[in-house]
């Protein structure tokens, strides 16, 4: 549970929605913006499965354009189920992280008290 | 097979010869372990091609495959296969049905080649009997078999397969040796037990239309 990557897990499909959100982008663009904002472990191989995943669902839509070098790209776009997804996911965030910051508003400074 | 999934495999077979051997190397890796899995052919078609993206663009941006979709290339597909949509059962009865029908086509016009030329050759006259035996059918379906365990064997075992060894050399030419012998033996067991006899054009009359069927049918269903 101490790795970072398990917790990690559960939040990086809400991540990925926002990342879409904010303008409609392929694989290797979400993982530079998401290693930007300093997910730093993150590459394409991680976040493509979680795409063809989210697509399945019905949270993506795609559509296939021509890339530089040969083979269509898939750029996502989010449905209205994305999108109300999106806006789930950052209220439960929301709460977490209350919940979260509270229960460990003093544990800081007891450690620096030590 | 849908005529949008071969229209695919073709262009991703063109493009994927723009890779360094290294890549490509790793890359025909992900595609066996990829179309011999479970999922939907359309889904890892296009799970093929964008996989082929990622590698060319990594290979312009000068970067190392490893360092794009990590180092473990099995987990990474294994990833994507349990993110995707498994193929439908129907769909693969069509696919088996086709592919058993190809093969009976493909051994009978060997057979035809093999049995019947060198008959018209030497008595200089068409004999239109054809004699259909147990033996033909054995042979068909023991071809198949073996062919589709060797397929699904690499397939499923790629990744390790990449790493060549003499023991895996031995295996693989025992079991290449067995894919010649183990039919001609069974055919020439069951030979005598002759199911039926018919006019030569009335087989191609019924196997080749229905082969062309199957084949249509699989392109177009999607």
């Amino acid at each position: 549970m101490n790795d970072k990557s398990q917790l990690l897990k559960g939040t990086l499909e809400g991540c990925i929605l926002k990342v879409i959100n904010d303008r409609e982008t392929y694989g290797y663009e979400i993982s530079e913006k998401l290693k930007q904002q300093g997910f730093s472990d993150i590459c394409e191989g991680t976040v493509y499965p979680l795409l063809i995943r989210l697509e399945r669902n019905g949270l993506l839509a795609s559509t296939k354009r021509d890339s530089p070098f040969g083979p269509k790209r898939k750029y996502y776009q989010l449905t209205p189920k994305g999108r109300q997804e999106l806006a789930t996911f950052y209220e439960n965030w929301l709460a977490l992280k209350n919940s979260v910051d509270r229960l460990f508003e003093d544990y800081q400074r007891g450690v620096k008290d030590e | 097979m849908s005529n949008e999934v071969q229209v695919m495999i073709k262009q991703n077979y063109k493009f994927s010869k723009q890779l360094t051997p290294e890549n490509e190397r790793i890359f025909t890796d992900i595609v066996c372990y990829l179309r011999t899995s479970d999922i939907d052919e359309l889904q890892a078609e296009e799970a093929i091609q964008q996989i082929l993206d990622m590698f060319l663009s990594a290979q312009h941006r000068g970067e190392a495959i490893s360092d794009v979709i990590g180092s473990d290339y099995k987990e990474f597909c294994n990833e994507i296969i349990h993110s995707s949509s498994k193929q439908r059962f129907s769909s693969k009865v069509l696919t088996f049905l086709e592919l058993l029908l190809f093969c009976m086509v493909l051994m009978w016009v060997i057979d035809l080649a093999f049995a019947i030329l060198p008959q018209i050759i030497k008595n200089k006259q068409i004999n239109l009997e054809y004699t259909v035996t147990l033996g033909f059918l054995a042979r068909v379906f023991t071809v198949l078999a073996i062919a589709y365990a060797l397929i699904n064997y690499i397939g499923r075992n790629s990744f390790q397969l990449a790493k060549k060894s003499r023991k895996k050399f031995f295996i693989f030419g025992c079991l290449f040796g067995l894919f010649i012998l183990l039919p001609a033996f069974i055919s020439y067991l069951l030979k005598d037990f002759v199911l039926f006899t018919a006019e030569l054009h009335y087989i191609g009359l019924i196997l080749i239309p229905s082969y062309l069927a199957s084949r249509y049918y699989n392109r177009w269903r999607s």
